[in-house]
């Protein structure tokens, strides 16, 4: 069942001050969306909400199908330092009440796919970053969800690292036409990896701007015209804020 | 290796040669040296009445702290999950806790007799009382992103799964795991009060165990034999405190990062 579709609503969310006012967009199955914005805008606020951490003030999410799965990368991975790789893993099949035998296997099976292979008794802190990263990653995939929602998964870690886990990610995203949802403060992230990116800002944070982008997953190289026309409207719209 | 044992050997050697020192200024009716306890000591082991003390106050010690781990640590968690739990508790925990524990030693033998039971749940007590409230602490201060890591991991279809079963896994990987080195630390700082109330009740109130020899020791005015056991409850509290070390070293593998 791959793919999820998003649709939220007027989404709004105060704290002690307002943070997100009448955020809205659609996300189509199989597709990506980006988010992007300064830090302190609200980014991982809308994830939670669209992960069900939290519930915002007003507004709605509806996926459909409705009892799709959905999964998050926190930032800075969320990872339990107690508990080494394989067991990190094991986790979310746990609480899903999956049988022992089944759970090793497909334990195993993250791990090589995850390129972790050999590493299962280490703990995260006896990992590197991009390890690390690799393991969240993991642990959020092995439910097998139909949404992947990810918050600044790439953002700890050394530029060449994070090169290979952009196209991991993008593997992962095409093979198993997952529906995903990602934040970073980087444009050139954005524009790599969302469909669809979203730029934010203002006081209280709302859609600066929403610009389809082809070229996804498909190509890095900052000189090539569409991207670089892109990547300077993601820059207008950051700058016009206000 | 040569290094730890230098840096180990120093102080010890130098504590030695000052205790000589007293010895000989003092006098074997007042201090004995080093060399005349030692000698006690190595007598006393191969003295199965001694042993039997020894092991006596070991399985005290022991039980003590075991079950201070059994009841509170557990105890302390449930604080830290369950707001109403702790609402009841708390303030009796707190009201409690300044109390110096030693003083229900009388209390204790009054109600369980002579026997073990009295001087166990007095280690018991001050070690728990220790544990348990570390325990809740750490629970209530745990950085809240392991909680929405955790409530993240959630399967989406299983909401409607029974709260209990929810709470009883959250204890199990996450608060528990958490809060264990913290628990550790608190039972390794507790072990020498847990040596020193062990030693309050088996100065009077029993036949058996180092704190028997010891006072027993000092009526006869067997120095040696004093300070035999004296240095024999010392390695008591040194053991519990490595193995509690020990405990908290394998429980953060590579820190708690
Ligand atoms: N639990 C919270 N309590 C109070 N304020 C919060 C909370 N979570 C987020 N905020 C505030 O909301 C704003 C947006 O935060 P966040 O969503 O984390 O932004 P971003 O992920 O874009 O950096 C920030 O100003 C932050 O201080
Ligand atoms: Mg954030």
């Amino acid at each position: 069942m791959p793919g999820a579709q998003i649709e939220a609503r007027g989404l709004a969310k105060s704290f002690q001050a307002p943070v997100l006012e009448d955020v809205s967009f659609q996300v189509r199955p199989g597709r990506s969306l980006a988010l992007v914005g300064p830090s302190g805008c609200g980014k991982t606020t809308i994830l939670h909400i669209l992960a069900g951490l939290i519930s915002g003030d007003s507004g709605q999410v509806e996926l459909s199908p409705k009892e799709a799965g959905r999964s998050l990368v926190m930032q800075d991975h969320g990872l339990f330092p107690w508990k080494n790789a394989a067991r990190n893993l094991e986790l979310p099949l746990i609480l899903a009440g999956l049988a022992p035998g089944e759970r090793k296997g497909r334990v195993a099976a993250m791990l090589q796919s995850m390129g972790l292979a050999g590493l299962e008794r280490r703990y995260p802190s006896q990992m590197s970053g991009g390890q690390r990263q690799r393991l969240a990653l993991g642990r959020a995939l092995i439910g097998r969800p139909d949404l992947l929602i990810l918050d600044e998964p790439f953002s700890a870690i050394d530029a060449i690292t994070r090169e290979t886990l952009q196209e991991l990610l993008v593997s992962l995203w095409k093979g198993l036409g997952l529906t995903i949802v990602l934040a970073t403060h980087s444009i050139d992230e954005a524009i790599f990896l969302g469909d669809q990116v979203l730029v934010l800002g203002g006081r209280p944070t709302r859609i600066l701007s929403s610009l389809d982008n082809p070229v996804a997953g498909l190509d890095r190289d900052q000189n090539l015209p569409a991207i670089m026309e892109l990547a300077a409207r993601v820059r207008q719209a950051l700058a016009a804020r206000v | 290796m040569p290094r730890r044992i230098l840096r180990l050997a120093l102080p010890v050697g130098f504590s030695i040669l000052m205790w000589q020192i007293s010895a000989l200024l003092l006098g074997p009716r007042l201090l004995p040296g080093p060399l005349a306890v030692a000698l006690d000591f190595f007598s006393c082991l191969g003295d199965r009445a001694f042993l039997k003390d020894f092991s006596a106050s070991a399985l005290r010690a022991g039980a003590g702290i075991a079950l201070a781990l059994a009841i509170p640590f557990p105890l302390g968690l449930a604080m830290g999950a369950s707001r109403r739990l702790d609402a009841l508790l708390s303030p009796i925990v707190f009201l409690t806790y300044p109390i110096p524990k030693v003083l229900l030693l009388p209390i204790l033998l009054v109600l369980l007799g002579m026997g073990e039971a009295p001087k166990i749940l007095l280690v018991a007590v001050t070690v728990g009382y220790q544990v348990l409230v570390v325990t809740r602490d750490s629970v209530l201060s745990l950085d809240p992103r392991f909680l929405d890591s955790f409530q993240s991991l959630w399967p989406r279809g299983r909401e409607a799964h029974s709260k209990s079963f929810r709470r009883l896994m959250l204890v199990w990987h996450v608060l528990g795991p958490a809060a264990l080195p913290s628990a550790a630390t608190s039972v390794r700082l507790a072990s020498g009060t847990a040596v020193a109330v062990l030693f309050m009740a088996e100065s009077f109130a029993t036949q058996r165990g180092l704190g028997y020899v010891i006072i027993d020791a000092w009526g006869l005015m067997d120095l040696p034999r004093m300070f035999s056991g004296i240095l024999a409850m010392g390695l008591l509290g040194a053991f519990f405190y490595s193995l509690a070390n020990l405990a908290e070293r394998r429980l953060v593998p590579g820190g708690n990062a």
